[in-house]
C-alpha cells in the first residue's frame, strides 16, 4: 500500500465508484457520505498547498483503501491565537469498516490517515494539532485515539461534534501508532 | 518504523506522493474499524448549502 497526494481524477472517480459498487453488490448504500462527491472535493485543490487530498491505495493503484481532505490552517480551540491542521472529509473504505464487513481487509486505516493529517500538521508548523468535525458514528474513535471533543461545529456543522487533537497529545497518539 | 520514530529521526514529515506504508504497520494497527465515515457535514446539513450557492449566482 501506498500514500497518493492528490491523485489523478481519473483514479479518484474510479476508487469512488468502486465503493459505490461494492456496497450496491452487498445490498447496502453508502450512507451519510453518499453525496460527499470525491472528485468535486479533487478540483478544490489548487496551486496554494492549503487544500490536500490523500489517498491509501494498493501499490498499482487498482483499489483505494481510504481518502481524507485536509485544509489549514483553522483556528485551534483548544491553544489559544494557535492553529491546527483540519481534516474537511475522511473516508473509509467500506470493505474496512467493521459495521459493514466484520473480517475487514484493512482494520488500521482511520488511525492512519489521521497519523497523516498529524505529520501534515508538523510539517505546517501546527505542531501536530489537528481538528475535525465527527459524524456521529466516529466519535467513539476519535475520543480513543485522545482527541479532545470541544464544542460542536459552525455553521452547517452545529449539529456535528467538534474534536481536536491538541500539541500536548500528539506524542502519544503517535507512539501508539 | 514507527510514526513517532520518523517524527524523532528526520524531524520532517514531508510525505511525498507514492511513499510506501509499511506493511509491518498494516499488520498491526486495529482501530476496531469504527470509522466509516469522519467528518464533516451530513447530507442533510450540506444539501442546503448547494441550494444557496446556486441561488447565489
Amino acid at each position: 500500500m501506498k500514500l497518493a497526494i492528490n491523485p489523478s481524477p481519473l483514479d479518484v472517480n474510479m476508487w469512488e465508484k468502486q465503493w459505490v459498487d461494492w456496497l450496491a453488490a452487498q445490498g447496502r448504500f453508502r450512507g451519510e457520505t453518499a453525496h460527499w462527491d470525491w472528485l468535486g472535493k479533487l478540483l478544490r485543490v489548487g496551486p496554494d498547498g492549503n487544500i490536500v487530498l490523500l489517498a491509501l491505495v494498493d501499490d498499482d493503484d487498482s483499489l483505494c483503501h481510504g481518502l481524507m481532505m485536509i485544509k489549514w490552517p483553522m483556528a485551534s480551540r483548544l491553544a489559544p491565537d494557535g492553529f491546527a491542521a483540519h481534516v474537511e472529509y475522511l473516508e473509509i473504505a467500506p470493505w474496512n469498516r467493521a459495521a459493514i464487513s466484520p473480517a475487514r481487509v484493512h482494520k488500521g486505516m482511520g488511525t492512519l490517515l489521521i497519523s497523516y493529517a498529524v505529520m501534515c500538521s508538523v510539517d505546517w508548523s501546527l505542531e501536530g494539532r489537528v481538528n475535525l468535525c465527527s459524524l456521529p458514528q466516529a466519535e467513539g474513535f476519535y475520543e480513543r485515539i485522545g482527541m479532545i471533543a470541544c464544542g460542536t461545529g459552525a455553521g452547517y456543522d452545529r449539529e456535528l461534534t467538534f474534536f481536536e487533537l491538541p500539541a500536548m497529545s500528539v506524542e502519544e497518539f503517535l507512539n501508539g501508532v | 518504523m514507527t510514526m513517532s520514530e520518523i517524527l524523532k529521526k528526520k524531524m520532517t514529515t514531508r510525505l511525498e506522493d507514492g511513499q510506501k506504508v509499511d506493511p509491518r504497520l498494516l499488520d498491526r494497527l486495529d482501530d476496531g474499524g469504527p470509522v466509516g465515515a469522519g467528518t464533516e457535514r451530513v447530507s442533510a446539513i450540506e444539501r442546503p448549502a448547494k441550494r444557496r450557492r446556486v441561488a447565489a449566482r
